[in-house]
């Protein structure tokens, strides 16, 4: 292979490529963000012991769960606004769908969390008098969260690389500018390449740091 | 302190009537009666199944009864009649409020393990009482003290033997000042060489006027501590009275039986 390298084009366009990721990290953001609070407001519901409470909930995550994310999000973007005749900008639509997309997820991992809180440290908790909601705050949700870090990590990570697809829209985050500019300046590997490595440099401190803060929990609370 | 019914001083602090407790089609409490007097200390015996637990947790509603009442201090537990003499359950955070007023110590301790020492011991306060912080610590040191592990004050639960998480939920049960402490089988997951320190905890409890309601298999514990003992056997009292009678003089067959089986492991040195 005698491809001749050339990343200057990237220094003469960094402007672009640095608005670029602006626009990807307020994605991620905004909807990992939203993820996890649609995760916390289904999970309860889809773990009530009230069927009315229970069934829409599982039906939400069981629907959302079989749709391929980018469906997903093209179908917010072109038939929701036929449908509701409210048409949000591209990149709202991209927030909500992988929002929507990834929150079933976490609810998932919220849900199996909190299931797996021995059920003695919860009554230990009601009977020094704890109302439900405190015993949530102070014991199970706390205990269910350091349970299920690597999942939520995962799914974070997931939520993360699902931003790539606002490109179908045309939002203008990353992949959107770097395919752009690669048409335009016939330098597709150099640019590509970029991209690749822009979302290594993101998430891997992200997946490092949440297993150094693993280890440390396990280590400090649960190894004798 | 206290806005509830008053009672005279030798009236029973907690009272069980007819308590009766079904899972599914399974009967498991078939109406069952006690009265415990202020300060007393009263033995809970039986077979592995014969309803002990399941009596304890019905006493705090964890499991919430099929029929029956229980009364602290003249005011029921778990339910309440409205105006119209209806009864229904209480809402939760009154029955919470009851709770803390019963505390519960558990065959498997459950100590919060992402909480130090001092930290599960002064929970119940702060977040029940709402007592300050550093009032808590205090107290919670106080309590530490009288178990023996102050200065275990600032490890987490796993760093600590069983014997030592037991008497840290003890000190977290006593943390709320509650009128009566209920104990499920307090030193059954222990090693044999760590019963004696938490008996010993407990026996102390008991001799500073603390009411207690105590599951164990122990039985020099039952004699030495308990005022009364009541022998369980499926899902009912079969007998009961002062420990030496109802261990030795007792001339029911069931409460014969079952000792001369207990002194039969006794003997049979450790399991
Ligand atoms: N949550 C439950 N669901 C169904 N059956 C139960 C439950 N808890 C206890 N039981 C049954 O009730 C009986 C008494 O149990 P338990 O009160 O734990 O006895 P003990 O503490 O004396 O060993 C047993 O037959 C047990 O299987
Ligand atoms: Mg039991």
């Amino acid at each position: 292979m005698n491809y001749e390298w050339d990343f200057s084009i990237l220094t003469e366009y960094r402007g672009l490529m640095l608005g670029a990721a602006a626009v990807t990290f307020q994605l991620v953001l905004f909807s990992v963000g939203l993820g996890i609070v649609v995760g916390l407001i289904l999970a309860p519901f889809r773990m009530a012991e009230r069927r009315l409470l229970r069934y829409p909930a599982t039906a939400i995550i069981e629907v959302v769960r079989s749709i391929p994310p980018l469906v997903l999000v093209v179908w917010c973007y072109y038939c929701l606004p036929i449908l509701t005749g409210l048409a949000l900008p591209a990149f709202w639509t991209c927030v909500f769908a992988v929002a929507l997309y990834s929150g079933v997820f976490f609810a998932e991992i919220f849900r199996a969390g909190v299931q797996a809180v021995d059920r003695g440290l919860v009554e230990a908790g009601m009977s020094v008098g704890m109302k439900p909601m405190t015993v949530m705050l102070r014991v199970t949700g706390p205990l269910a969260f350091l349970r299920v870090l690597p999942p939520f990590t995962s799914q974070c990570v997931m939520a993360i690389k699902n931003s790539v697809l606002g490109s179908y829209i045309a939002v203008g985050e990353i992949l959107y500018e770097g395919q752009r500019l690669s048409i335009h300046t016939f330098r597709p590997l150099e640019v590509l390449t970029l991209v690749a490595a822009f979302f290594v440099v993101v998430i891997l401190p992200l997946t490092l740091t949440a297993g150094a803060i693993e280890r440390h929990v396990f280590l400090k609370y649960f190894r004798r | 302190m206290n806005a509830g019914p008053t009672v005279s001083a030798d009236a029973p602090l907690l009272v069980v009537e007819n308590l009766r407790k079904s899972f599914g089609a399974h009967e498991v409490l078939k109406g069952v009666s006690l009265a415990v007097k202020p300060s007393q200390v009263i033995g809970l015996l039986g077979r592995s199944g014969s309803g002990k637990s399941t009596l304890l947790r019905c006493l705090n509603m964890l499991e919430v009864p099929s029929a029956g009442r229980i009364l602290l201090e003249g005011e029921e537990i778990g339910f309440e009649t409205t105006a119209g003499g209806r009864r229904r359950p209480l809402s939760a955070s009154r029955l919470a409020r009851q709770r803390a007023s019963m505390s519960m110590v558990f065959q498997h301790f459950n100590l919060w393990p992402h909480r130090t020492v001092l930290g599960n011991v002064i929970e119940g306060p702060v977040q029940v009482l709402g007592m300050a912080k550093d009032e808590a610590e205090a107290l919670g040191l106080d309590l530490l003290a009288r178990v023996g592990l102050r200065e275990k004050a600032e490890s987490y639960p796993i760093r600590l033997s069983g014997g030592q998480q037991q008497r840290v939920a003890i000190a977290r049960a006593l943390a709320t000042r509650p009128k009566i402490m209920l104990f499920d089988e307090p030193t059954s997951a222990l090693d044999p060489e760590l019963v004696g320190e938490v008996l010993q905890v407990m026996l102390d409890l008991a001799k500073s006027g603390t009411t207690m309601v105590v599951v164990t298999h122990e039985m020099s514990f039952a004699r030495n501590a308990c005022e009364e003992v009541v022998l369980l056997e499926g899902g009912q009292i079969v007998e009961r009275g002062a420990p030496d009678y109802v261990m030795t003089q007792s001339e029911n067959p069931r409460a014969r039986q079952f000792f001369a089986s207990q002194r039969q492991e006794n003997a049979g040195g450790p399991a």
